[in-house]
């Protein structure tokens, strides 16, 4: 009989800390400073990408959907692929995120995904799909573009918008202040970063749900 | 080197300059027209500079308030941007997405740096985001100070760009021009578009400064907004913050009202950037006093003590009382429990079993009560945290636990039912505890730690008979944060725990407790009532916040709840066979699925309000499941015959059971509600609760002498419009629907 008390004991305390580690593991919207949400998506070439493999490194989260007219003004005037390559040239990793629903606007297929990065000379690290919106809702992704950076400690460094100019006019990239850019110039540098969260702008993210 | 020329003509508030230049000349047409030859931008093709321009899903035009202009006044001018049906523009703060339109004003060619004023936006959802902007034509309106020399005519330019959405999002823009003569006497002629300009003047926010209103913290994640306007009633209140970081866009506002003050609960921002001033613009219907429909309002943000749930100053005061007495009763709450059937009777046994285990020891009976009381208030702790880890889980899971959420406020309404109907006695569960609970006892073991565990036991076993109360104090402990949930509990069981722990100081007090009897069931049923009340208080405010028809799908759901209830204790009680039992609960489950699926409201939540009436010349409203519906008038038929838009008409009344069985299976129906958005139909409800004439009328003309009648109106073929059957059914609304060109095309 005693036993039976115990049993229900421990299983009262099992149930109740497997629910406790559940809830802390889901957490919409990231806070600056909060450490990043963990996740595992699959890129072009079909292969699972997560964000533990690039540990330690600076990383850049883009969030993207190639029909919405604000990250086709930073795709048509070259600005998101310069900042790409210069960066991951310095050793950041950048990650576009693609989280448009099936049946939703810039939701593309693996194939489209591939001409879509060759077309526009995109270079980012990986470019990965999230049909489901699970990470673009683990970290309260808006917009396109909406940009993240994780420092190398794995904590939240930028969050925001790319720049300080909401027009849709391309020639608007001109002479903008770009809020990336000085994140990672401060990061590389090790220093603090300035501007930490910023208000994106954009086209709403075409969730699926 | 064009571009540097376009540069120059964009206010600084628009981008950053590294120089401090001050804009001489401007060529701007020249420099635009250069610059889109040379970049070749798609979209952005310009005419030849015009009054009005018509770009995807948007017209545009620039308007002047008056035939001429005197020279060293200023002037009105506004750019009237009317969109598509279904399609909207955004204001100054966009809210979660989206982008204002951006406007740079220019006279005889010389940019002059001037903000828009921007008329009452609306509260606009899409999807999971929260938009301000217009669904309808608005004029963005500027004072242009024309020029003291000013002879002859003068050149209002207007360089402007706008993004249009629906769902996906265009960007438009276009380059405006109006020359208007000058005219030195002190004569003013109003322009054509001179009763636009009024129309819309009336609709830019007043100052609220003159407003007794407060703005005081609930706890770490929301805010109380309080508006004192002694003897009005306010149908509608809604916040509209000024900028990034002052509340959360997709939060839900919730509107309480008393008979001084209307409260509106806000929720904080969750992430940076945060806004250190409370600004935006409240919106009210009826109208403010001084007939205006919005005010602005700025406050000073309260900071919340993170530490603490416990806001600051008076409220705190209030709250920390009512917190009090919330922990009276939960302590009063646990000591009733001890009077439930199936717990009273242990008491006793306990006791003695104390008694028997210390032997004559009185140190040792104390130790053993303790311990067995220690059992009852961990095992409560347990539960409390429990409830948190469910409420976790269940906000990442996207369930909101408030009482601002109406399914949440149903389930508890159909709990409170079901508890209910437990103390009445209409059936009884949980046999297989007390079955479990004679061995238990049996247990012989010297030591505290039995005490102790028996006492975690001894809570289980009560739960047949306490989870009424149980139920209440989840509910609410499910609300409110973990510290206070906690002490709540904590009240609760020691109030369970008080006797045992007073018997085992003085055992010799057994005798005086009465004997376990009739009485317990009296008892126990007239418990029922304040539950019912609660029930009652529940549904009221379940309708506040959603219709009266989701009313009255939750109290069908009651009583299909409480049916299949009897139905279980009727039919499958506690004594029947396992088997039995086991397709008794079977049944049950499947049943409260179905009250479950009937009473939940289909939509999240409602909007409190219904601003769009503000803003189109129509009035309209939202319901339930989100769709705007227009208000049938005669006038507004005879304009929509011109709109070269589908248009579905629902002839209803309240009274009219088919109406309401129709309205939620065709409007409930997600596949239908985008069909209608695809296809741009425009929604008219033609309300008959209430004799109108009208409407009459227009049932006459289909020879019809009552409602339902849904009628749908197409585009180019107006004088035959589809008259769809009495009793509706999906199949039938999709198929002519599908019949319909897509609004794109």
């Amino acid at each position: 009989m005693r036993r039976f008390v115990l049993t229900v004991f421990f299983l009262t305390v099992f149930f109740l800390s497997s629910i406790l580690s559940f809830a802390s593991a889901t957490q919409a919207e990231v806070q600056i400073g909060a450490s990043a949400p963990q996740f595992t998506a699959s890129d072009v070439h079909g292969v699972n990408q997560s964000l533990d493999q690039y540990k330690g490194k600076i990383i850049v989260l883009e969030w993207t959907n190639p029909e919405c007219p604000y990250v086709v003004k930073h795709y048509q005037t070259g600005n998101m692929q310069q900042l790409q390559k210069k960066y991951v040239g310095l050793g950041v990793v950048w990650l576009t995120i693609n989280s448009s629903g099936e049946n939703k606007q810039g939701n593309l297929s693996t194939e489209e995904a591939k001409n879509y990065l060759s077309e526009k000379a995109a270079v980012p690290t990986a470019y990965l799909f999230d049909p489901s919106g699970t990470i673009g809702k683990s970290y309260g992704a808006k917009t396109t573009p909406h940009m993240f950076i994780i420092n190398s400690a794995g904590t939240v460094a930028y969050a925001g918008a790319i720049d300080d100019n909401s027009s849709s006019r391309h020639s608007s990239v001109e002479n903008a202040r770009n809020f990336v850019a000085e994140a990672l110039d401060a990061l590389l540098a090790d220093q603090p970063v300035q501007t930490a969260s910023t208000k994106a702008y954009g086209c709403s993210v075409k969730y699926s749900s | 080197m064009s571009a540097t020329f376009f540069n120059r003509c964009i206010p600084e508030r628009y981008r950053v300059m590294k120089q401090e230049q001050k804009n001489t000349h401007c060529f701007l047409l020249t420099a635009i027209l250069l610059f889109s030859f040379v970049m070749g931008l798609a979209k952005e093709t310009h005419a030849l500079p015009s009054t009005e321009i018509q770009q995807p899903h948007v017209r545009a035009q620039l308007l002047s308030e008056h035939e001429t202009l005197s020279p060293g006044v200023s002037e009105m001018f506004a750019l009237r941007l009317i969109p598509e049906p279904s399609w909207h523009l955004y204001w100054k703060y966009s809210g979660d997405s989206g982008a204002s339109p951006l406007l740079t004003w220019l006279i005889n060619g010389q940019s002059v740096d001037k903000d828009v004023t921007w008329p009452l936006p609306e509260r606009i959802q899409v999807g999971s985001f929260v938009n301000y902007g217009y669904r309808d034509e608005v004029l963005l309106l500027v004072e242009l100070p024309i020029p003291q020399d000013a002879r002859g005519e003068v050149t209002i330019g207007l360089d402007a760009e706008w993004l249009v959405c629906q769902e996906e999002c265009i960007p438009g823009n276009g380059i405006f021009s109006l020359s208007l003569p000058v005219s030195t006497d002190k004569q003013i002629i109003p322009s054509k578009d001179a009763p636009l300009f009024e129309k819309f003047l009336r609709r830019v926010p007043t100052d609220g400064s003159d407003l007794s209103l407060h703005l005081s913290p609930v706890n770490t994640s929301s805010l109380r907004l309080t508006l004192s306007e002694p003897s009005e009633l306010t149908e509608s209140l809604i916040f509209i913050p000024g900028g990034e970081g002052v509340i959360q866009n997709n939060a839900p506002q919730l509107l309480t009202r008393t008979d001084s003050t209307a409260e509106l609960i806000l929720q904080r921002p969750k992430v940076e950037p945060f806004s250190s001033v409370f600004h935006g613009i409240i919106l009210k219907t009826p109208p403010f006093q001084d007939g205006s429909m919005g005010k602005s309002i700025s406050l000073q943000y309260p900071i919340a003590d993170a530490g603490s749930a416990l806001g600051d100053t008076n409220s705190t005061q209030k709250d920390t009382q009512y917190f009090v007495l919330i922990l009276m009763s939960a302590f009063i709450g646990g000591l009733i429990l001890n009077l439930m059937p199936c717990v009273f009777p242990v008491l006793a046994i306990k006791i003695l079993g104390f008694v028997n285990k210390a032997g004559k020891k009185h140190s040792s009976i104390r130790a053993h009560g303790l311990a067995f009381g220690l059992g009852v208030l961990i095992s409560f702790w347990v539960l409390a945290v429990l409830i948190r880890g469910i409420r976790h889980a269940g906000e990442a899971l996207g369930w909101g636990f408030q009482l601002q959420n109406p399914s949440f406020v149903a389930l508890l309404v159909l709990l409170m039912v079901a508890v209910a109907l437990n103390l009445f006695g209409v059936f009884e569960f949980g046999a297989s505890l007390q079955r479990i609970s004679s061995q238990v006892d049996s247990a012989d073991d010297e030591r505290y730690l039995s005490s102790f565990l028996s006492g975690i036991l001894a809570t289980l076993l009560a739960t047949p008979c306490t989870a009424p109360f149980m139920g209440s104090a989840i509910a609410y402990g499910i609300q409110v944060d973990l510290i206070r949930s906690l002490l709540v509990f904590s009240c609760l069981g020691l109030g369970l725990a008080t006797p045992y722990v007073l018997l085992s100081l003085r055992p010799n007090l057994l005798a005086v407790l009465p004997k376990p009897g009739e009485w317990m069931i009296t008892f126990k049923q007239l418990m029922a009532f304040p539950i019912l009340l609660t029930a009652l208080w529940l549904l009221w405010v379940f309708e506040q916040q959603s219709s009266p028809e989701a009313l009255l799908w939750l109290l069908l759901a009651s009583i299909l709840l409480a049916f299949s209830l009897w139905m279980y204790g009727r039919f499958f009680p506690v004594t029947a066979s396992r088997h039995k039992q086991r397709v008794g609960i079977l049944l049950l489950v499947i049943l409260i699925s179905i009250s479950g699926f009937i009473g939940l409201p289909q939509s999240e939540i409602r909007e409190n309000e219904t601003s769009s009436s503000l803003f189109s010349q129509y009035e309209a409203t939202r319901d339930s499941y989100g769709l705007r519906w227009i208000t049938y008038t005669e006038e507004l038929m005879a304009s929509l015959r011109y709109a070269e838009t589908p248009v579905y008409v629902d002839f209803t009344a309240a009274w009219c059971v088919t109406c309401q069985v129709n309205k939620r299976l065709i409007f409930g129906s997600k596949p239908i509600r985008d069909l209608f958005q695809k296809k741009g139909v425009i929604l008219v409800k033609a309300d008959w609760t209430t004799e109108d004439p009208v409407i009459t009328r227009a049932l006459e003309m289909f020879d019809r002498l009552g409602v339902p009648l849904n009628v749908l109106y197409l585009p180019g073929d107006w004088d035959n419009p589809v008259v769809l059957p009495v009793v509706l059914t999906r199949g039938v609304v999709i198929e002519q629907l599908n019949k319909l060109p897509d609004k794109d095309s």
